[in-house]
Formats: C-alpha cells, structure tokens, sequence
C-alpha cells in the first residue's frame, strides 16, 4: 500500500466510525433521552472504542449536538423533494407525499423522539437547539408547502396552518403512541395498510369540497395547477435569460 | 392527636407524594427520577415512600394508576343531556378533554417515556390501560357520538383517531402546534382554535361558539369580515379562517392564468431570441473571448 492508499483507508474508517457511532447515539438520545443515556454503551452499540467519542465530537454534548444536525440534514433533505410537477395529477401527489412524509418519519423517528424527550425535560437544549430547528421547520419547509397546496387547489376548505394541525398530529401520533393506532386500525403502525388508511383518511378530509361543484371545476382546478407550476418555472426562466442578457451585454460593452 | 387526624395527613401526605411522583417520572422518566427529590418536592420525609409505596416500581405503578382512576372519572363525566343541542355539547366534551389533557399531562407524557425507552413496564403496565381507556371509554363515547349522528361523515375509529392525534400532539409537540395556531399551547386561543377545526372536519360546520368569536372581532371593522361571518354559517366553508392566499382559489381563475402562460411564453421566446443575437454579436466582435464568456455566463 501506497502512503495515500494508507490515508484514505484511514479516512474510510474514520467516515465509518463516525456514521457508527451518530446512529448509535440517535437510536439512545431517542429511546432513554440525554440524561439516561450512556456514552460507554453508545460507544458499544456502535462497536468503537469509548475514547473515540471524545476523540472525534468531544464531551456528551457536543455528541448529542452532532447528532441532531446528522438527523436534521437528512430530514430537510427528503424534505425538500416534495414538489409539484406539471407532468401529473397534482391531487395525486399530494396524497404520495402525505404517504412518503409518514412512511420517512416511521423509518427513521429518532429526531423526532430526541424532540419530545428533550421537550418532557424541559432541558435547556431543548429551548436553545430544539426550538428554533421545529420554528425552522414549520416556516421553511412545512408553512411554504401546505401553502402551496392550497394555492394549487388540492385543498380549498382548510388553511395551510390547519393542514399543518391536522397533519402534524398523525404524524405525531404514529411516534409517541402508537399502541393507540394499532387498536384502531387493528394493524401495527408502519404496515402499508396503517399507512393507507391514515393517508386516505386524512387525504379525504383535506380535499373534501374540492369536487363538489362538480366534475367541470375539479378539472378547472387541476388547469389552475398546471398553469400555476409551469407559470412559474416560465418565469424562472425569464429571470435566468435577462441575467445572461445583461451579463453579455456587459461584456460588449467592455470589449468596446 | 385524634385518630381521624392522623388519617388525614396520611391521606394528603399520599397525595403529595403522589403527585410529585408523577410529576417527576412525566419529566425525567423512571430511570431519571429520584425517590429522594419525590420526597423533597412533596416535602415529605424521604422514608415515608418505602412505608407508604414501597420501592420505586411500587411508588411508579401507584402514581400511574393515581393518573389514570382520575382520567376515568374525567372522562366519565362527558354524557349527552337528550334536552341539549348535541353538537353543542359534543363540542364543549372536546374543549373540556384538551382542557384537561393540557392541566393534567403527566400520565401521556409518562405513557411515551415508557414506550420510547422500550420498558417492561410500558408493555405490563401502559398498554393494558392504553387498551382500557380506549375500549371503556373512548370507544363508547364516539359510537354514541355516531349513533346520535352529530358526526355523520367519520367512523367512531376515524374520530378517536382524529381528536388523539390533535390533541396528543399538543403534550409531544407543543411548539410546532403554538407555530400552527400562532398562540401558546395551552392558551385560550390555542385550545379553540383546535377545538374549532375538530369540529369543523368532524361535523362540517362551524360551531356557534367559533361564529361568536368571529362576530366579536369583527365588531372593530364590521363591513367585509360581517359578510366573511354570514358565508361561514351558512356552511360554505371555504372562507373558514383561511388566511389570504387560501380565499383567491374558490373559483379558479382560468382566463388570466392561460394569459400569463402565453405572456410568459412570448417573453421567453423573445428573450432567447435577443440572447441569440447579442451572442453572435459577440462572436462577430472576438470569438475566442465570446465563447469564453458565453460559457461563463452560462455557468451563472
């Protein structure tokens, strides 16, 4: 092996150790909370050494910090991909992405449980770190989208805080208590049925009178969508076309 | 000191107990929790729990099902009066169960410590009376909502699963919810506003109470939230408490989209025409700079 081989060895195994060691701490951050959990087993979980913790994030703090951000970037990340598109029926979309939103967080619902076992501490993290990442949350992600909903005419009878209630409660519910679900539905939370029938439930409450005049406005309202997507994207276009214009206006002139 | 008086300040020394152990277990969870600041907090002698409960699983069983007799009774409470207006008082059930989940959140925020840390005592203990408080009491309930036909639309499931999910998440997610609502978790507003939408989705209307509010704050400029306030009662919902980007979409507005669409087509044709030119200008002028800096630009 070359020196640079031996380095980027090196390098892999640190990235690994790293990765190990963060799910590690989420699943513990997640289930016994900041207080109740242990860096020597966080330190087994993951199959790495205990001196390595400090070595590579510091005290207990700096790693449950460095946990958070490894959570929230995924999560803002697939957040992120729920768009419309002209190509397809926008009512369609939106019931797959109020089905990718539950699944995503059935996956992985460590941040989220970090969130409520910090909030039931009422630590300080949870004022200084946790706050402002849910604020974060709801106005750049959550409120610009359900916004977007409504302005699309998926959803006419409920404003975009109230989509956020409703659907932030489901959502919520599958995570904290999910024995509750389960008794309902008769079917264990995560199961493509109990992510159905709380999809389609929640799908029919927020696009109910969306139809009722009719079959001529439903599809008057998916035009409207349409229009509203590729509109916009035609004015992005323009935008991006006058900033060239003026770029290579500007270099005429300089060439005199 | 008579006898009697010695069985009353067992009984309050209990309580005390009692409620600084649930206190303690719904913030810190079981393992968190300390026996002896249990005993500080009620400001009884720290010995007296192991005379009174016993160990800490004792002392935790027991503030457990201290939480949940008292939720039963609560929620025993909420019948129909066959004189009434149902919906009214289907609606002051909801206010009244936020109300007190939101006084009283210790047992919820003890149920989730437990399932999150995966216990024993969650799947001996918290399920069975998960399973209890649904079967005997909120089962009933909203099948006797159903049958009474205040809510048409929603299976007696659908509506359990509607008002824990809502409210549950006013325990587990309070700033997400005060964000949604734009008020504390736990305020006046907060707990209407929710309530509000409960009963909207669940009956289809708006409530009287909800009409009332709308009425008093349209007292201060009357002329176009009075005739918001007409539209919502007689059902037509669209305007219900929507903000201002949600009213514009009633009816859609085809023609002036379809003329954007074309302005904005016609504009983007022009312009690439006019970058078209002023690249081949540039290539007139100097090609081995213009190729440069078309692809610079086309980097930006």
């Amino acid at each position: 092996m070359t020196e640079d081989d031996v380095a980027a060895t090196e390098n892999r195994a640190d990235t690994d150790n790293r990765v190990r060691l963060l799910q590690a701490a989420a699943d513990a951050f997640a289930a016994t909370g900041f207080d109740g959990s242990s860096l020597r087993n966080i330190a087994d979980e993951a199959g790495v050494a205990f001196q390595l913790i400090a070595y590579y994030f510091g005290n207990k703090e700096d790693l449950w910090r460095a946990t958070i951000d490894h959570l929230s970037e995924r999560y803002l990340e697939s957040g992120k991909a729920l768009t419309f598109t002209v190509s397809s029926n926008v009512r369609e979309q939106f019931r797959n992405h109020l089905r990718f939103l539950l699944t995503d967080m059935l996956q992985r619902p460590q941040l989220r449980k970090i969130y409520v076992q910090e909030q039931l501490t009422s630590s300080s993290r949870y004022k200084e770190i946790i706050e402002p990442k849910i604020r974060h949350l709801y106005e750049n992600l959550a409120l610009p989208y359900f916004r977007e909903v409504v302005r699309l005419g998926i959803v006419s009878r409920y404003a975009p805080q109230d989509i956020a209630i409703l659907w932030s409660s489901i959502v919520q519910i599958n995570v904290v208590f999910p024995a509750h679900v389960e008794l309902l539905f008769n079917t264990p939370v995560g199961t493509p049925k109990s992510i159905e029938l709380q999809v389609d439930l929640a799908f029919r409450i927020l696009t109910e009178g969306a139809h009722e005049h009719g079959h001529g406005l439903a599809i008057a309202r998916d035009r409207q969508a349409e229009l509203l997507i590729e509109n916009r994207k035609l004015q992005e276009i323009v935008d991006s076309l006058m900033l060239e214009k003026r770029s290579l206006s500007e270099t005429l002139q300089r060439l005199g | 000191m008579p006898a009697r008086e010695d069985e009353k300040n067992d009984r309050t020394s209990r309580t005390r107990l009692l409620q600084a152990a649930a206190n303690a277990f719904s913030e810190s969870g079981y393992e968190g929790a300390s026996l002896r600041s249990i005993a500080d907090a009620a400001g009884v002698s720290f010995q007296l729990i192991q005379h009174y409960f016993g160990t800490k699983d004792d002392l935790w069983a027991a503030a457990v099902e201290y939480l949940y007799e008292r939720y039963l009774e609560t929620g025993k409470g909420l019948g129909f009066d066959a004189f009434g207006n149902m919906r009214e008082q289907f609606r002051t059930h909801l206010r009244l169960l936020l109300s007190d989940l939101l006084q009283r959140p210790q047992m919820r925020k003890i149920w989730i410590q437990e399932y999150f840390a995966g216990s024993e005592r969650y799947s001996k203990v918290v399920s069975p009376r998960i399973q209890g408080l649904y079967r005997q009491l909120a089962l009933p309930y909203y099948r006797e909502v159903v049958r009474l036909e205040i809510v048409k639309n929603f299976s007696p499931e659908e509506i359990s699963l509607l008002v824990a999910s809502v409210f549950q998440n006013n325990v587990a997610y309070p700033a997400f919810v005060a964000l949604c609502v734009g008020a504390p978790v736990g305020s006046p507003k907060a707990i209407e506003r929710q309530v509000d939408l409960l009963f909207h989705i669940l009956t289809g209307t708006v409530g009287k109470s909800s009409t009332e509010n709308e009425a008093q704050s349209s007292t201060a400029n009357s002329g176009n939230e009075q005739s918001a306030h007409a539209s919502t009662r007689t059902a037509v919902v669209n305007a219900w408490r929507s903000d201002s980007s949600a009213s514009d979409h009633t009816t859609p507005n085809l023609p002036k989209l379809e003329a954007e669409n074309r302005r904005l087509r016609a504009l983007v044709g022009q312009l690439t025409l006019e970058k078209h030119l002023l690249l081949e200008q540039a290539r007139a002028r100097n090609a081995a700079l213009a190729v440069s800096t078309a692809t610079e630009s086309e980097k930006s």
